[in-house]
């Protein structure tokens, strides 16, 4: 397919050269990055008419102009990703920071190292670990309805977050990898991670900015490789500052008898469409999603998740939470999938749509496609305003009606973020989002 | 075949198959163009502003895409060339059955409608390919004002009524297949209730497609004027040929301030019927619309009742009941607007696949600005009865205000075992257990259909689980 | 007594979507004072209890409440918190995701004005869950949250305990307890209660007034007191039953039945 293809614009060809240079990519990441970057040219950019584009709107963007930075020396954390870190630093077991593509921060306890697991930059593993790197991305799959956004990340990626957990490693610390948004206005953020059988994990993604001057724009992956019998807990926590138009795709790959619990956390970005998918090819494979988007002003969230499953005796469970204040539009969307032949393979899909403003705008479409009998597959969504018998009883106790439902919306999300076990993750990641309940008036 | 008694089937055993030779009035060549409409539209003699509405939607039909969703490998295989747009059965509509001709009338006798009609109808209309050949109505009602007629003859009696609502539910620009519809709709019936009148005995009417590679497209409009009540039922029948037929019905209602119109439908069209159907509602102040959607036959089926509630108050409910056996896909589903506060409603739908049958929901709950106080209910049931068929459920809620409750659930599974095994121990074998299962799940639909109906549906249930188990 | 009562009510006519339930309730309570009021289900006791708290679904139609003097029905449902009126909920709701402790935290602050020092409300918070026999771990699980109905009944005093009020209106507090569980209660109402706090018990069995003993009994019949008396009229309801009072007052009893059917 690449050799059918005529570039345009060489310089483009240059500039992807270039990164792999920069990087001193081997000559298969090179390809990796190349056959990702025709990817890119070739895919159509998305449309409304595409069902799955249908209520993100695109049309202003013009993909073709938006080129990474490259990563630069000597650059270091700015104070407010430094002073993050440092919140949590005693009870993680790693740290990975990226500013606008460029590796600021790295940190592995010498206990992990010691045991093998590597937790590092893109480019570092690649020039130490290439075997296993390679062999999980020569498993990567192009979802055709994202395939503009995917490719583009893996063909401009700069920075990026491999995490690969030898066999049998049960890592009890969490680790946590940051990309950061500063001066650039196009991020690239890119995750790796490879459970190998038994391992055992917990990582958070950070997308962190603060509110930026004009328009950014940012594409990510991150890819899951969960091995027989391994267990993932994988947070994505995205505050971009205002201004950002972020689009991400996460796809998880589970094998016998894994475990894997995704929580998203959606705070910031102007604009931002994000797509989570589990893929159950293993018998005895367990995916719990779940997510959390709180947005006010005029946020605009897109979040699609796919609980697909290729084989039976497979479970997948989902409960993604909304709650939405002024002029924030969210649209949920999501696919339960049964192949023929998934005998006795259980799904449930429950979406939770708190609305806080007439001017809100909330948007669920929970669907299911179902080809095999032998099967329970369930789904809920619910739209609703605050309860008033909530209130009422907050209130009756002496609560203002905005601490009232301050507290209501807390505790909407609550449940959620409590699935995060790690407690220092959970609390940062819950100290946030109670940060941004309580700047809101209501 | 032995002369059948009932009006329904679901499928395996269909007993409406058989098909009557029979020397049509006209029969218009095949294909669709502007002569064809022109044509349409002179032999009814129509005012103007029809003929051009329907010259309009033509344009738009030709225009207009096919759907990019659904079933569209079906929907590919229509070939729109290849169907007769007009037949033209008899000379003129009979008002007792011993003005129909012969054949047709042996028709509508093997398939129960006079004696329907005598035991628990208050009205009746009878089509036949395009046009329909008999009609009648109760006396009573006629002196109450109730009009019941097929919709040719309301545009030529009626004509002020008809042409303020005909096409303002469903406009010819909605989709394809309304605007089909639109350019050469032919039959159909037509309803008016005035104020206060409560017609409480069911109004029906049967639609009977007979010729090969024909299209029905029947109109129905039924306007309940303020405060008033009908229960309108349609069901339809019609022969297997080894080439498929198209039927592509528009349907308004209008239910006035405090009106209420019940709309049921038992369609059982052979598998070859393409069932492409618009059907929509607009409910005014404190008016309740109900649709009760049977959908047992056809090949394909496409249709999403709908109400929109424009007037504070006002009420949609649909029950939407399919059966999908081996080659039928029912993609059916509901549509609930609303553009008014306090307006509520509720969707329950039920669903079977057997035998590599496909069934799919798919609805749209709107909460427009503005509609305060709206609450909303979905609820989708499917079971699938094994491991070849398939099970869609493809909902959206849009909602664009924040004091509404909107609740959806749905379920897929299977019999449930631990039924299975309750009612096996008490010595029904699997296949009387999973059959009695099956009927309790349906009870909500068979429950609303008149006695005669119900009966009949249980039974051909029956039929058509035989041997389905084991 | 010419000290200024702590709740007054006036001729109180109260509509639920329309519908008249309370048609001219006339009660006042003094600092101190433990007041029962008895009547079957669906007589308006209820509807008494929430229209004092103020919630939005009760109207009234007429009359007037005044509590220490002040126009109640002017209030905001949290501003009468404030004021010192406190109701134990007939069902307490739950609030999935919102802990008892960060809950009542949040409540003293609003009540108080002032946060309270970790330590001291830690304390304080042990104390009343000790006093209601309840576990200490209730206090970080969400309120009322998979609570049985006994265990509800109990956090509500264990938050009165927490929040003193000056008037505690018991929505059938008794109700869902099992016998040690209205003994525990009790004895807790009144040590929290004690000799300024006015108590307003709502109840339709005399189960819980062996241990929270009235000074004044009042007997609701479709939305009024149709009679008052002292702690005897408590024994006589329970010995006779509710028909001989209905009777000597002339209310039809086939009346009342229906009245109760559709309140």
């Amino acid at each position: 397919m690449s050799n059918t293809l005529t570039v345009h614009n060489p310089a483009e060809l240059e500039l992807i050269q270039s990164i792999s240079r920069h990087l001193a990519e081997p000559e298969w990441a090179h390809i990796y990055r190349k056959e990702a970057w025709y990817r890119f040219l070739q895919a159509p950019t998305p449309s409304r008419t595409h069902e799955h584009w249908r209520r993100t709107d695109i049309s202003h963007l013009n993909l073709q102009n938006i080129i990474p930075a490259l990563p630069v020396e000597h650059r270091a954390a700015p104070e407010w990703l430094e002073s993050l870190m440092a919140g949590g630093a005693k009870r993680v077991g790693g740290t990975l920071a990226f500013v606008d593509g460029t590796l600021v921060h790295e940190h592995l306890t010498e206990s992990l190292r010691k045991r093998g697991v590597i937790f590092t930059s893109w480019s570092q593993a690649i020039q130490q670990h290439p075997d296993p790197v390679r062999r999980a991305i020569e498993g990567v799959d192009y979802d055709p309805a994202d395939e503009k956004f995917t490719a583009m990340a893996r063909a401009y990626a700069t920075g990026g977050a491999v995490l690969i957990v030898p066999r049998g490693v049960e890592v009890t610390l969490p680790l946590q990898a940051f990309f950061a948004a500063e001066a650039t206005n196009a991020v690239f953020p890119h995750t790796l991670v490879v459970l190998e059988e038994d391992s055992r994990v917990t990582l958070l993604d950070g997308m962190l900015s603060p509110d930026l001057p004009g328009r950014a724009f940012g594409s990510g992956v991150a890819d899951l490789v969960l091995g027989s019998g391994s267990e993932l807990t994988y947070v994505l926590f995205q505050q971009w500052g205002q201004g950002m138009e972020y689009f991400h795709h996460q796809r998880a790959v589970l094998g016998r008898d894994s475990h894997l619990t995704t929580i998203t956390v959606a705070l910031g970005a102007s604009l931002s469409k994000v797509t989570i998918e589990s893929v159950l090819c293993s018998p005895g494979a367990v995916s719990d999603m779940l997510g959390v988007v709180f947005g006010d002003s005029k946020q605009h969230f897109d979040h699609h998740t796919v609980q697909m499953h290729t084989v039976g005796n497979t479970t997948s469970d989902l409960l993604f939470k909304v709650a939405l204040d002024e002029q924030a539009y969210s649209a949920y969307s999501g696919l339960i999938r049964i192949e023929p032949g998934a005998q006795k393979a259980n799904a449930y899909q429950r979406n939770e749509n708190l609305v806080l403003s007439s001017t809100a705008h909330a948007e669920t479409l929970p669907n299911l496609e179902i080809e095999a009998n032998d099967v329970r597959c369930t789904h809920g969504a619910t739209v609703a305003p605050v309860d008033v018998e909530q209130m009422f009883y907050l209130m009756s106790r002496g609560l203002a009606p905005r601490d009232a439902k301050r507290l209501i919306v807390e505790g909407f999300l609550q449940p959620v973020l409590d699935r995060i076990s790690a407690k220092s993750l959970r609390e940062m990641v819950s100290a946030k989002v109670d940060e941004k309940i309580a700047r809101r008036r209501f | 075949m032995a002369a059948p008694q009932s009006l329904l089937d679901v499928g395996t055993e269909y007993q409406y198959g058989f098909r009557d030779e029979i020397e049509y009035v006209y029969k218009a060549e095949k294909g669709l163009n502007r002569r064809v409409v022109e044509m349409i539209s002179y032999f009814k003699n129509e005012p103007d502003w029809m003929r051009e509405f329907r010259l309009r939607a033509l344009e738009i039909f030709l225009k207009k895409p096919m759907p990019t969703w659904g079933n569209t490998q079906l929907l590919s295989e229509i070939d729109f060339d290849d169907i007769y747009y007009y037949i033209k059965p008899a000379e003129k509509q009979g008002r007792t059955w011993d003005e129909v001709p012969e054949t047709i009338k042996n028709t509508f006798e093997k398939l129960g409608i006079p004696e329907a009609e005598r035991k628990f109808l208050a009205g009746v209309s009878a089509q036949y390919e395009s046009e329909v050949v008999y009609h009648s109505i109760r006396e009573d009602l006629e002196r109450q004002g109730v009009i019941f007629m097929d919709m040719d003859s309301g545009l030529r009696e009626h004509p002020d009524l008809v042409r303020r609502w005909f096409g303002k539910v469903v406009p010819p620009a909605d989709n394809k297949f309304a605007a089909l519809n639109s350019a050469v709709w032919s039959g159909g019936s037509f309803i008016y209730v005035p104020p206060g009148v409560h017609v409480e005995i069911p109004l029906q009417a049967y639609f009977r497609i007979n010729a090969e590679n024909m299209g029905q497209f029947e109109r129905t409009l039924i306007i309940a004027d303020e405060g008033s009540r009908v229960h309108y039922i349609e069901g339809c029948t019609a022969p297997i040929y080894s080439t498929d037929s198209l039927h592509s019905a528009v349907v308004e209602l209008v239910a006035l301030k405090g009106a209420h119109i019940r709309y049921t439908t038992v369609q059982n069209w052979s598998k070859n019927v393409y069932n492409l159907v618009t059907k929509r509602a607009v409910a005014y102040e404190d008016a309740t619309v109900e649709w009760v959607d049977g959908n047992l036959g056809s090949k394909l089926t496409m249709k999403y009742p709908s109400v929109y509630m424009v007037g504070k108050g006002a009420r949609g409910d649909i029950l939407s009941v399919a059966f999908a056996g081996p080659g039928q896909h029912q993609d059916a589903g509901a549509k609930m607007i609303h553009a008014a506060p306090y307006t509520t409603s509720t969707v329950v739908s039920k669903s079977i696949s057997r035998g590599g049958g496909r069934t799919t929901y798919r609805g749209l709950v709107q909460v427009d600005e503005g509609a305060v106080g709206v609450k909303c209910n979905v609820r989708c049931d499917a079971l699938l009865l094994d491991e070849l068929s398939r099970s869609d459920t493809y909902p959206t809620m849009n909602v664009k205000e924040d004091d509404v409750r909107i609740e959806h659930e749905a379920t897929v599974s299977k019999v449930g075992e631990e039924q299975l095994f309750y009612l096996m121990s008490r010595g029904l074998s699997e296949q009387e257990a999973t059959t009695m299962i099956i009927n309790g799940f349906f009870e909500p639909f068979a429950k609303e259909l008149p006695l005669e109906y119900a009966v009949e549906l249980n039974r051909l249930i029956a039929l058509e689980m035989e041997g389905s188990v084991g | 007594m010419s000290q200024v009562p702590l709740l007054e009510i006036r001729d109180l006519h109260v509509a639920v979507d329309g519908k008249e339930i309370l048609k001219g309730v006339s009660l006042t309570v003094h600092k101190g004072e433990i007041h029962a009021l008895m009547g079957r289900n669906g007589s308006g006791k209820s509807t008494l209890a929430a229209t004092l708290m103020g919630h939005p679904r009760y109207e009234v139609t007429r009359g007037e409440v005044l509590f220490e003097g002040q126009n109640l029905l002017e209030m905001e449902v949290d501003e009468r918190a404030r004021a010192g009126i406190f109701l134990a909920f007939q069902y307490p709701v739950a609030i999935p995701g919102v802990s008892v402790a960060n809950f009542l935290r949040s409540a003293l602050k609003s009540l108080r004005g002032e946060e309270l020092g970790a330590r001291e409300f830690r304390n304080a918070l042990k104390e009343e869950f000790k006093a209601l026999h309840m576990p200490e771990s209730f206090g970080s699980r969400y309120v009322n949250e998979g609570f049985s109905g006994g265990e509800k009944k109990r956090l509500e005093i264990v938050q009165m305990g927490m929040i003193q009020p000056k008037l505690a209106i018991l929505d059938e507090t008794d109700s869902g307890l099992d016998i040690d569980g209205v003994r525990i209660v009790s004895e807790n109402v009144n040590r929290i209660a004690g000799k300024d706090t006015g108590v307003l018990l709502i109840t339709h069995y005399q189960r819980i007034l062996r241990y929270i003993r009235p000074h004044f009994v009042h007997v609701m019949v479709n939305g009024r007191i149709i009679r008052s008396g002292d702690e005897s009229l408590a024994h006589e309801l329970e010995q006779r039953g509710y028909d001989w009072l209905l009777r000597e007052v002339g209310i039809p009893q086939e009346a009342e039945k229906t009245l109760q059917e559709v309140g």
